[in-house]
């Protein structure tokens, strides 16, 4: 195959895309607090997953990440970005781990004298029960892969159900229900022509449908990227650098 | 809730974390968002075969190199290495096997593209199925598309002027061989390394559109690019002819001419490059709009292009209008290289020549005003077709006085050459416009034009025989010698063809002397002649039959037909049960229709409860009532006898609707028809007397025997006929004499005897037609005033009922107390019953015997 043609220039109402907007002003205008605002409440997933697997206790966590959000909406600290190259995500990483050393000597502060919460056997990760119990070493901090990873989780869920809601609102979760398993390849636990018959549609329609889907998968996962980078052009970077981060596991 | 089953991506076989959105694996959704979109490839259409999936399908070819790809399908170069050369190979979108019309549709259209041979279109070497591909085996052509060409450089207008005419050849060639190419652009057109142009993809349009003509290709793109393609071409798609293309080729003149598109209101080509001013008249020509204004052939194209070659340019007034005056001032900037007189003086022909160009005498009129639809010639020839129609149709309508012989020949006469016309003008046009431009079908027409004359004129020969026949007819047809009018009519008919080939001949010779080109004198009794010539024979051959058979049918009544038993001993069919009844009366009446062949009699046998029986003959609203005498037995068994109705002239059988009063006993009904006495024949005649009978036995009746008014009691016939049943012997001469001289003169007279009519019987004795008639005692004096009476009455009766049958028993006892029952005329039938059990009364009306 020919190499691919160079990316689609983007929506136009992206192309000064928030994590931009944040970053031109420096944090200082309105705009740009609305944006930063929008993009915290992004991506406050991974950053809760991230103190999360810094062994704190969930309750704690949640907190914890709160605390973190508000501090980071009160003073960015933006001058610590440089310019043309932030990406938001190296950005919110850089932030987290640096709230959570500060905390860390808080807590080990109060390690030596105040009360802890114990830290349950039973772990519960969100709705997810895990059976194993993962204790992880309060000494080994946490691998930024771990964001990275838990961001493009993130990103991919955003994706998701954005996608998602386009269908219901256009009346066809049903097609999206049906369909989605094709997101990820050829192979589905249905034939083409099983779905056809689910959805009602010829199986040329299917096809057409399957391509039109992805095809707006995609679209949504790079306006994603492209809203947390900055010159347009890393979008492409971006996504090989976080399908690695999932690679990786 | 415990933990669920780990489940593993169908794709990569990784196991999907529990927090994986939408349970999807995010490695592959990323990955897949990661991939580049490719336009239409997932949607539909398959990126191009690989050239080991190409080489497989053809072991024979060495497959050396993908060409290019298209909405036409995919070429690639290769090399037959038996023949040791190149041949492009097109792989068509179509996989076989998924349309079998398509496969069908292939093979005709690939065939005839084989057929092409001619050095300015890429040959098509071969074509088929291989593998999983239709292919077209092409001839290489190792150059440039006139699109590439033009892009490397504008063409100057001589090079242009040189190009087309090679176009034109191929177009014209591939037209005459009724292939259309429908998508001449300059990416069809290739210039091979040495200058030779070669147009490619001839007919391809048509093979992928189908029947349908769809101008869609799998992907989407359009057959026929739309700015080449003509007007009719992108509203009609199936209605394109040879025209098109000629449009497609003034865009391609005009685009090499000048850069550009003839787009909306375009500039003609000498405005924006300096060129011959007469090559505005070729382009513009060719883009006309409306395709009866274009060039009709590209051999046309041709001509005129060749024209502007030929001869020196005049004064051009280019773009910088200057004019080219002098000798040896180098050649006018627009004269083409070949032109070989550059060095003339050019002195003015005038200011700028018109762009419109004379019309060769073979090229369709330039811009003439458009006919209208509804020309003044086209619509008399309309009227008077109908006028000659009247005829026939005011026959039919006047009362089916017109028999079957003549109705035919009427329309034979009038509508056949109608229709003939038709059919010949048809063809005439069909040749007109296969052939653009020239003059043909100009002997078709003048056939058609003399096919009613002649058709007239063969009607009129023929009638003198036919007349001729009509008079003598009781000799011929009494000595039955059906052999020589046969033989008769086959020598007159032939006679009367050869007739008409010469007349026609001598016509078309003459003709030929007048307007039409030499070409079509050559070939006197071309196909288009002697088709007329078949068509006036064979409708000449048609009148004939018709002729021969309506005479047939009436010979044929002649001989003695089966006795046709209706039904058995039970009720007939269509027997149906009916409650009403004679007015004033309260009966029930029991209907049957039956239909009395011609020349059959009806004989009735039923078992009556009462002792009316109600004929219907003729048209339903005629009624005749057959009572049974009073004294009659009202059970048991009586026959009523309808004697010696013989249809009328033109052998529409009589229906008769039986139908009896009474109470329903009917299980004993029988309806015989018998046939007719063996010589009965039609006759017509006013009674004029009714004879006594002499020792009882003979009959008299009266008969309505004329087709000319049926029994419509509105009107009483005009014609009337009388029979007499005698068992005489002799026939007293008086009545033998009126007989045989009945009033008009027409039909002879049938005399039979019978036996006796009260009882069903088929039998009688043969009559022969002609009897001797001996003299008989003269009626007594004494009698005379009876039987003059009762010839009054009955005269009476007849006036006003308009249909009377009386039949009188062969005792006829009737004439013996008539003179008392004649006082009373309602009491008439009851009178006459009296006598006879077998007498019946059979009268139109309503029923009753009507007073005057």
């Amino acid at each position: 195959m020919s190499a691919p043609p160079p990316d689609p220039p983007l929506d136009p109402a992206f192309l000064t895309t928030r994590w931009t907007q944040v970053l031109s002003a420096r944090g200082e205008s309105p705009e740009a607090r609305v944006a930063l605002g929008q993009l915290c409440e992004a991506y406050w997933m991974p950053v809760f997953r991230f103190i999360r697997r810094a062994n704190y206790a969930e309750d704690e966590a949640r907190e914890l990440t709160q605390e973190f959000f508000a501090q980071l909406l009160a003073h960015g600290g933006f001058d610590r970005v440089e310019p043309g190259k932030g990406r938001f995500r190296s950005y919110l990483l850089g932030a987290v781990k640096h709230f959570l050393a500060g905390q860390q000597d808080r807590a080990n502060a109060a390690k030596r004298g105040g009360g802890q919460a114990p830290v349950s056997l039973e772990l519960r990760v969100e709705n997810h029960t895990t059976a194993t119990l993962q204790i992880t070493d309060p000494a080994t901090p946490v691998p930024d892969a771990f964001f990275d990873r838990q961001w493009a989780l993130n990103l991919i869920d955003r994706a998701l159900t954005a996608l998602a809601a386009e269908f219901v609102s256009a009346g066809k979760d049903r097609h999206f229900e049906t369909l989605k398993p094709w997101l990820v390849g050829e192979v589905g636990p249905l034939s083409q022509s099983e779905a056809a018959q689910q959805l009602g549609l010829t199986e040329g329609a299917v096809k057409v449908a399957i391509h039109r889907l992805r095809k707006r998968f995609r679209d949504l996962v790079k306006q994603e990227i492209a809203g947390t980078v900055d010159p347009p052009a890393t979008v492409q970077e971006e996504l090989h650098y976080l399908l690695e981060a999932l690679a990786q596991n | 809730m415990n933990a669920e089953s780990i489940k593993s991506c169908p794709k990569c076989q990784a196991p999907i974390p529990p927090e994986a959105p939408q349970g999807l694996c995010p490695k592959c959704l990323l990955a897949g968002a990661a991939l580049a979109t490719e336009a239409g490839q997932s949607a539909a259409g398959t990126p191009p075969p690989s050239l080991e999936t190409v080489a497989a399908a053809f072991p024979q070819l060495e497959i050396l190199e993908f060409v290019g790809q298209g909405g036409m399908g995919v070429v690639f170069k290769a090399r037959q290495p038996r023949l040791d050369r190149f041949v492009a190979l097109k792989l068509l979108p179509q996989k076989p096997g998924a349309d079998p019309a398509f496969n069908e549709r292939f093979n005709r259209e690939a065939r005839m593209l084989a057929r092409l041979s001619h050095p300015n279109i890429v040959a098509v070497h071969d074509f088929g199925q291989a593998g999983p591909f239709f292919y077209l085996l092409m001839e290489f052509v190792d150059g440039v598309n006139l699109r590439q060409a033009m892009r490397a450089g504008r063409f100057t207008p001589a090079q242009a002027l040189a190009l087309v005419p090679k176009i034109c050849d191929a177009l014209q060639y591939a037209h005459e061989e009724g292939i259309l190419h429908r998508d001449i652009k300059p990416e069809n057109l290739l210039l091979d390394t040495r200058g030779r142009l070669k147009i490619a993809d001839f007919g391809i349009a048509k093979l992928l559109g189908g029947a349908k003509d769809i101008t869609l290709t799998a992907s989407g793109a359009t057959i026929g690019t739309p700015h080449y393609m003509a007007p009719e071409q992108l509203e009609r798609p199936q209605d394109v002819d040879q025209r098109a293309d000629i449009y497609s080729l003034g865009v391609v003149f005009y685009e090499m001419l000048t850069g550009e598109l003839p787009i909306g209101r375009f500039a003609p080509p000498s405005e924006k490059a300096p060129m011959d001013p007469r090559v505005d008249g070729v382009v513009l020509r060719a883009l006309e709009k409306e395709r009866e204004r274009r060039f009709q052939s590209a051999g046309d194209v041709k001509t005129q292009v060749e024209k502007i070659t030929a001869s020196p340019a005049p004064k051009e007034p280019g773009p910088t209008g200057t004019t080219n005056l002098g000798a040896g001032g180098g050649p006018p900037r627009a004269l083409p290289a070949e032109a070989g007189a550059p060095t003339t003086v050019n002195l003015g022909t005038g200011g700028g020549p018109p762009p419109q160009f004379p019309s060769q005498a073979n090229a369709s009129p330039p811009a003439s005003p458009r006919p209208s639809g509804w020309s003044f010639a086209a619509i008399s020839a309309a009227v008077l077709v109908g006028l000659s129609l009247l005829p026939l149709a005011l026959g039919v309508l006047g009362g089916g006085h017109i028999g079957p012989g003549e109705t035919a020949f009427l329309f034979v006469i009038v509508g056949f050459p109608a229709v003939g016309g038709t059919l010949l003008a048809g063809f005439a046009l069909r040749s007109f416009r296969a052939r653009p431009g020239e003059t043909r079908g100009g002997r078709l027409a003048l056939c058609s034009a003399v096919a009613w004359p002649l058709l007239l004129l063969d009607g009129v020969l023929l009638s003198i025989p036919w007349l001729f026949f009509q008079n003598v007819e009781w000799q011929i047809f009494h000595v039955r010698n059906g052999f020589l009018t046969g033989f008769a009519a086959v020598t007159g008919v032939l006679a009367i063809l050869a007739l008409d080939i010469f007349l026609l001949r001598r016509l078309l010779r003459w003709d030929s002397g007048q307007a039409l080109p030499d070409a079509v004198l050559q070939a006197p009794f071309n196909r288009f002649s002697r088709r007329a010539l078949l068509f006036s024979a064979f409708a000449l051959g048609l009148l004939w039959l018709v002729l021969w058979a309506g005479h047939e049918r009436m010979m044929r009544l002649d001989e003695p037909a089966e006795a046709l038993a209706l039904a058995g001993p039970s009720a007939p069919a269509g027997y149906e049960v009916g409650q009403s009844g004679p007015p004033g009366g309260e009966s029930t009446q029991y209907r049957s229709t039956v239909t009395i062949p011609p020349g059959y009699a009806l004989t009735v046998t039923a078992v009556l409860c009462s002792n009316q029986v109600v004929l219907q003959p003729g048209p339903p609203n005629a009624t005749a009532w057959m009572i049974a005498p009073e004294g009659t037995p009202t059970r048991g068994r009586l026959t009523w006898r309808l004697l010696g109705i013989r249809t009328f002239a033109d052998g529409a059988p009589l229906q008769f609707s039986l139908g009896f009063d009474g109470e329903p006993d009917t299980a004993d009904k029988s309806f015989h028809v018998v046939p007719p006495e063996p010589v009965a024949v039609d006759w017509v005649g006013r009674p004029a007397r009714v004879w006594p009978p002499q020792n009882g036995h003979t009959k008299f009746l009266l008969v309505k025997g004329s087709s000319s008014s049926a029994g419509d009691e509105a009107r009483p016939p005009t014609e009337w006929a009388v029979g007499i049943e005698t068992r005489l012997d002799p026939i007293p001469a008086d009545l033998l004499r009126t007989l045989k001289n009945p009033v008009n003169g027409l039909g002879t007279n049938w005399l039979s005897t019978l036996g006796d009519g009260s009882t069903t019987t088929a039998g009688s004795t043969n009559l022969p037609p002609t009897i001797a008639a001996e003299a008989a005692p003269a009626i007594p004096p004494e009698k005379l005033a009876e039987y003059k009476t009762i010839c009054s009455v009955i005269d009476e009766l007849v006036s006003q009922e308009g249909e009377l049958l009386v039949q009188f028993t062969p005792e006829n006892r009737v004439v013996k107390n008539v003179r008392e029952r004649i006082a009373s005329k309602q009491k008439l039938k009851k009178q006459l019953e009296e006598e006879n059990p077998g007498l019946a009364l059979l009268k139109t009306g309503q029923g009753q015997v009507r007073e005057k």
